[in-house]
């Protein structure tokens, strides 16, 4: 019982955050494999909606208990906001359908893992954008990618010694869409 | 005002179960008629903290958390992260009026903040 004790005492933080990483993951398992989850959202856009998890579970036929295991997993993954006394929303009013919402499941989990593993604020970047572009300026821009990445780690390496950290630089510029005819 | 520890919370898998075991061996008195359905443990004492059940649904597990008072819920989530802790639940405000986050420490912790509304 105390060596247990001990162990649970000198977890390392690396088993945390992969435990944390595990409880999300299944949150959002849970989300689209379990209909009410989505229905919560759904009854918060409603005019008579009460922020009462006894109202909802009454609406739903569910426990209290059900609806607030629910509404953790809402609330965790960023789908569910208190944001007055008595006022839920849907976080960003972003999901319309059941697509959307599974869509927001799967981005809310990769925030969060993403998250977990910046939990000490190392400086990081993400971005994308996507543009309606002509076949000749593909080319140019994926040249002009292929010399910017070799720059930056050209000045990244450059740095000298005491490096700390190891960091992972992915660029990615393809086509989603082919709205040329003649190519049909 | 300081910053006290306010509450304590037992986050359980049968939470009926567990508060009911509670109160049948301290003679607490449970409510959950609120609109969290938060079974409130009455301990029939005005000294130490309050208390209460939550559960963890089915892929968490028995833990205790505890409260700590804020002025400001919002901007000590934003600290706890700035110090290498994380935020699990957002800062939310209840239907009570209270805002409550809850946040890790650095060795994967998880506590609450939290701000009484005025009654």
């Amino acid at each position: 019982m105390i060596a247990e004790f001990v162990q649970a005492e000198r977890e390392p933080a690396e088993a945390w955050t992969a435990r944390e990483a595990r409880t999300l993951t299944a949150d959002a398992a849970s989300l689209l494999a379990e209909w009410h989850h989505y229905a919560i959202l759904e009854l918060t856009r409603l005019e008579c909606f009460e922020p009462d998890v006894r109202w909802i579970g009454r609406v739903l036929g569910l426990h209290p208990d059900e609806v607030n295991v629910a509404l953790n997993r809402l609330l965790r993954l960023g789908l569910l906001e208190m944001s007055d006394a008595g006022r839920w929303t849907d976080a960003g009013h972003a999901v319309a359908s059941f697509e959307d919402f599974s869509t927001r499941t799967v981005t809310g989990l990769a925030e969060r893992v993403r998250g977990l593993r910046s939990a000490r604020a190392l400086p990081s970047h993400r971005s994308a954008t996507t543009v309606a572009v002509t076949i000749e300026r593909c080319r140019d821009a994926v040249s002009r990618l292929e010399r910017f990445r070799h720059q930056l780690v050209d000045d990244l390496e450059g740095g000298g010694s005491g490096r700390d950290q190891v960091y992972r630089l992915e660029l990615a510029f393809y086509p989603i869409a082919d709205l040329d005819p003649k190519e049909h | 005002m300081g910053r006290p520890v306010m509450q304590w919370q037992i986050l359980a898998k049968d939470p009926e179960r567990l508060s009911t075991f509670y109160a049948k061996l301290f003679a607490w008195k449970i409510d959950a008629n609120n609109p969290l359905g938060y079974r409130r443990a009455d301990t029939g004492s005005k000294s130490g903290i309050g208390g209460g059940f939550w559960p963890a649904g089915p892929e968490g597990h028995a833990l205790v958390q505890l409260f700590v008072e804020v002025d400001d819920v919002k901007q000590y989530a934003a600290r706890v992260a700035e110090l290498g802790g994380s935020v699990v639940i957002p800062p939310q405000a209840l239907p009570a009026g209270d805002e409550l986050a809850i946040v890790r420490d650095l060795e994967g912790l998880s506590f609450g903040l939290m701000k009484t509304a005025k009654r």
